[in-house]
């Protein structure tokens, strides 16, 4: 019972304070699954039937579809930014 | 009154869509599983709970705060985000800043987002499903 209490307590206590993110460009890397979350999701109400490689495979490729236009953008970004600032 | 998909459950199709609706509201994913798509259903549930749980643990639970926009778009996860709120504001006194809460709040009002454009789809399927009963 104890140990279930304080178990219980150890999962709610990872709830309470918040994760250590700095402001490094690994903080980035935080987005990946949400982009994957996008993906599946976008994936599970759009296809016809659900079949787990074809599921797979459909989700993959939206989730680089959605990486490559994000790192696309963020490259145009930096060059303006660098074209401007300099 | 008609009866259509909503039959197989002795409802009305509008008291069927209304239950799609609220079911899926209430926890996600539950809306297909009502309309017999409970592959799509446990997809849908285990990544906007993913999502949510992840933003909770980035940035606590009081990335939940009724005080900030964040929260109408968190609501769409589900009405116990609400009791969330309430432990986070009133029970705990809990409070985040800078990167963690930006994350949090981010991954859950994005969760709720999609938690509202799945209810959206399972709504309109239940509609399709209906016409199509109508129809025969």
């Amino acid at each position: 019972m104890t140990s279930s209490l304080n178990l219980c307590q150890y999962l709610l206590a990872g709830f309470m304070s918040p994760v250590d993110i700095g402001t490094t460009a690994k903080a980035l890397l935080l987005a990946l699954p949400l982009i994957a979350v996008i993906a599946v999701i976008y994936k599970a109400i759009k296809v016809d039937k659900i079949e787990f490689v074809s599921f797979l495979w459909e989700t993959f490729l939206l989730f680089g579809s959605i990486l490559v236009f994000m790192i696309v953008t963020a490259i145009v970004i930096f060059i303006i930014i660098k074209a401007v600032i300099g | 009154m008609r009866e259509s998909s909503g039959g197989k459950i002795g409802l009305r199709s509008t008291a069927y869509l209304f239950l799609v609706g609220v079911a899926g509201w209430w926890i996600p994913g539950a809306g297909h599983w009502i309309i017999g798509q409970p592959k799509r259903a446990a997809i849908i549930f285990f990544s906007i709970a993913f999502a949510f749980v992840l933003g909770i643990w980035l940035g606590s639970i009081a990335v939940i705060d009724a005080r900030t926009p964040w929260y109408w778009a968190q609501m769409l996860n589900s009405p116990a985000v609400a009791y969330l709120a309430h432990l986070s504001g009133s029970v705990y006194h809990l409070d985040s800043f800078g990167k963690p809460r930006e994350i949090g709040e981010i991954y859950t009002g994005m969760a709720g987002m999609l938690n509202l454009l799945c209810v959206i789809n399972a709504v309109y399927v239940a509609h399709c499903n209906n016409i199509k009963e109508q129809n025969q």
